[in-house]
């Protein structure tokens, strides 16, 4: 039962019942126009029940809309509709059984019905039409006088009713049938248009007949046109010969319907280039399990393909330089070590010996490693500096011969050392170039020290440089131990010496070369190594663009200041090592030293004392070495004294720092003892 | 200083370093203490100065040219007379790196460098 025992209620909930609704939409009968097939059952039912009304009336919510309305008098017969108030039919939905009245004027249901004066509704027979197990409406026929309705006649109506019914469900049928085509004829061009965007092809095999359909795209995958058939052995024939297996095995084990077929493999097309193809499908079986066809895609990758390879030689080349990165930590760590060993060493004598012979050697021993610690951080400093592409050359028009021979002069100690001749065959006073003479001597220094360090003992070593043509041209030849062919492109590159499989015969970072190589590439130059093999010595050549001969060398004027042998030397650092170690220095040298830890300090003494010369470290805590020298410029005391910065950053623009903020001269660390005497001397050079 | 110079009296060290000034700052002290010392800076000559006077402990430099320090001491370990010679191994490079590729057996001792004196002296000391 209902909720309420009222059946107006209920009738009201079943008019406006959403899922009734939707029942009666899903015919799409509503407000279509009327058609014979329903007209005809209609017309059936009025004849042969003798009436002279018979409509297919459906009932939503705010109406009754007559699908087909046979003997209805006007207007209704054109609205085709009735309002609800004067609907019979919207009882039969409560109901869900026929309504059979023989005198509306006597009927409870309907006796107020405003159809009986306006319509002339006296006796009724109505059939509810359900579809979905909705009740819709109903197939009814009306007379304008009572009648008695028979068994005979009611069951009559009820047959055609079905025949109603069963026209609404083709009806609906063939709606969702036109439906179905027309979203498959999407799918089907929408699949078109992926396939193309996609650039994939489709393909189909049956496996009884083993004939292949493949689109043109699949063809094209494999390098053949349209019109070119593709069948299994063409298929098999266009897959690369080491791909082949694999597809074969992948192929037989997707027929068999063991798995689907998902495979990429290399085709050759005709032209003799090779692609890559990835194939996917699966198969279709028949009722008894057997596969009967198999279909799938088939796509181009070339593009992963080279997407992935690309990926994978970039891993590759990280990891190498990962590996070259802890290969030159590991170097450095060895390098950094040795001289460190032999300052230690130098040190422990120290401490236990007195004799001058030790103090001596000890003294001669930290120079000469400190030296060659100071080195080492250069080149480290330089490959940075290359690295970031921020070294500056200082250029000037200089005939190279000077630069040559200083730079056999540097390696002196080491070629005699190693008992080697130093050939020096120059055309003095004809290479001119444009170069920066300290890295020029840099370049010409790496290469004659390699030179002495891969030669056997007593080697002969060459130094040639002449102008060919519009190059100056330096050659550095030696006997030595030579270079593996197969080792000559590496040469210059950086780190080329570390190689894990020996160990390490000559010291240096194996970062020298590079060094070279860049610097003379910076002199737009170029350098080049050639060796008949190992064993057999090599030879280095530099080219350089000549320059043209300035016409007179101006001599550079050197402001000369008056300072007397004798110079008050004021050393301010807040590292007292540091300050105590150049005061016992330069008072060996004579001068009278003050000293002070911080700017405050400096500032003071330095307004009390009137010191010449002030050795000012830059990095000080609180009043930086910038704050002191700009105080000490404003002092009138100070005004004249030479101000000089020390420290530990050497590049162009630390020295434009510091000479914008008033300094004279700018010394690196460790501050070479040699400048420092030079700039104490009468005839020092200022900036 | 005596009674240790006594102790160290007569005992024959072999520095191989190609790096001279650590090679001879080492034999200085080690002379200054009374051992006696001789230095080489290649590997081969490490064999021909060993065959001529057996060493009683070799310092011996891995990153030796010529032959290394893991060639040179496999040679020791293969020959009748140098077989049993105390080598203390002084490489730049980590310990890791040096156990990784040295054989079981070659070396007696390693030190990275620096080498501390003072660790170092009590180690000749029981090599007496």
């Amino acid at each position: 039962m209902n909720s309420s025992d009222d059946p107006q209620d209920d009738l009201a909930a079943i008019l406006k019942d959403a899922t009734r609704l939707a029942a009666l939409a899903r015919t799409g009968l509503l407000d279509s126009p009327a058609e014979p097939s329903f007209d005809r059952l209609a017309r059936l039912a009025a004849n042969f029940l003798g009436s002279p009304v018979a409509l297919v009336s459906l009932v939503d919510a705010e109406r009754q809309f007559f699908k087909s309305c046979i003997g209805l008098p006007e207007p209704w017969a054109s609205r085709r509709e009735a309002p609800l108030s004067h609907s019979f039919c919207k009882h039969v939905l409560a109901t869900r059984e026929p309504l059979v009245i023989n005198d509306a004027r006597l009927h409870p249901l309907v006796k107020d019905n405003p159809a009986i004066a306006d319509l002339s509704v006296i006796a009724y027979l109505g059939i509810p039409l359900a579809v979905d197990d909705q009740v819709i409406g109903s197939f009814c026929v009306i007379d304008g006088n009572p009648r008695s309705w028979t068994d005979d006649e009611i069951a009559l109506l009820r047959d055609l009713a079905e025949s109603v019914i069963t026209e609404i469900r083709l009806r609906s049928e063939r709606d969702q049938l036109v439906r179905q085509g027309e979203e498959l004829r999407e799918t089907r061009s929408r699949l078109q248009f992926a396939l193309k965007s996609a650039r994939m092809g489709t393909w189909d095999w049956d496996l009884v007949t083993h004939v292949l359909a493949a689109s043109d795209t699949c063809k094209s995958n494999h390098g053949l046109t349209s019109d070119e058939p593709f069948t299994y052995d063409g298929w098999a024939a266009a897959v690369l010969d080491i791909d082949r297996p694999a597809w074969r095995l992948a192929v037989a084990e997707a027929a068999a319907g063991n798995s689907d077929l998902n495979i990429e493999y290399r085709t050759r097309w005709p032209d003799g280039s090779v692609h890559w193809v990835c194939v996917q499908g699966s198969c279709l079986r028949d009722t008894t399990g057997r596969t009967v066809s198999m279909s799938g895609v088939s796509f181009n990758v070339d593009d992963r393909k080279q997407a992935e390879h690309d990926l994978q030689m970039l891993v590759e080349q990280l990891q190498e330089h990962d590996q070259q990165k802890n290969d030159f930590l590991a170097t450095l760590a060895h390098e950094l070590r040795n001289p460190l060993a032999a300052i230690s060493n130098a040190v422990m004598l120290m401490s236990m010996s007195e004799a001058k012979e030790h103090r001596d050697y000890s003294t001669e021993t930290i120079k000469r490693q400190s030296n060659h610690l100071s080195r080492l951080i250069d080149d480290l400093l330089d490959i940075s500096r290359i690295n970031l592409g921020k070294i500056e050359l200082r250029r000037e028009i200089i005939d190279a011969t000077t630069i040559l021979d200083s730079a056999a002069q540097t390696v002196g100690t080491l070629v005699e050392g190693r008992k080697h001749t130093l050939d020096v065959a120059i055309d003095r006073g004809n290479l001119w170039v444009d170069a920066d003479p300290t890295r020029l001597e840099q370049v010409v220094v790496n290469l004659l020290t390699n030179a002495a360090k891969y030669s056997e003992n007593g080697g002969r070593i060459q130094l040639s440089a002449n102008r060919e043509d519009d190059m100056i041209v330096i050659r550095v030849k030696d006997a030595g131990i030579g270079i593996a062919p197969e080792k000559l492109p590496e040469m210059f590159r950086l780190f080329n010496q570390i190689d894990h499989s020996s160990t390490r015969s000559e010291g240096g970072l194996g970062i020298g070369l590079a060094i070279v190589k860049q610097l003379v590439e910076l002199h737009e130059g170029t350098i080049t190594a050639t060796s008949e093999g190992l064993g057999k010595g090599s030879e280095f050549t530099i080219r350089l663009p000549a320059a043209t001969r300035p016409a007179s060398t101006i001599p550079v004027p050197t402001k000369a200041i008056d300072v007397k042998e004798k110079t008050q030397v004021l050393v301010v650092d807040d590292n007292v090592d540091t300050v105590q170690g150049m005061a016992i220095l330069l008072n060996l040298a004579g001068h009278e030293v003050l000293t002070a830890h911080d700017g405050p300090t400096a500032i003071a003494v330095a307004r009390s004392c009137r010191p010449q010369v002030i050795l000012l470290d830059l990095g000080l805590p609180g009043m930086s070495g910038y704050d002191v020298a700009r105080h000490l410029r404003e002092e009138q005391a100070c005004k004249d004294a030479l101000i000089v910065a020390v420290s530990g950053y050497g590049q162009e623009e630390d020295r434009h720092r510091t000479e914008a903020a008033g300094f004279d001269h700018h010394l690196v660390k460790p501050v070479s003892y040699d400048e420092l005497f030079t700039l104490l001397s009468p005839t020092r050079p200022r900036y | 200083m005596e009674p240790l110079m006594e102790y160290f009296q007569r005992r024959y060290v072999l520095i191989a370093d190609d790096n001279i000034d650590l090679a001879t700052s080492l034999a200085i002290l080690l002379k200054l203490v009374g051992f006696e010392v001789e230095t080489v800076n290649n590997g081969r000559d490490v064999l021909t100065a060993a065959t001529n006077r057996r060493p009683d402990v070799l310092l011996l430099d891995i990153g030796l040219p010529g032959l290394d320090g893991y060639q040179v001491a496999r040679h020791f370990r293969n020959d009748d007379i140098l077989k049993d010679v105390f080598i203390i191994a002084i490489s730049g490079y980590s310990a890791d790196m040096f156990s990784a590729r040295s054989t079981p057996g070659d070396f007696d001792h390693y030190f990275t460098k620096p080498v501390d004196f003072n660790t170092l002296l009590p180690l000749l000391g029981k090599t007496a």
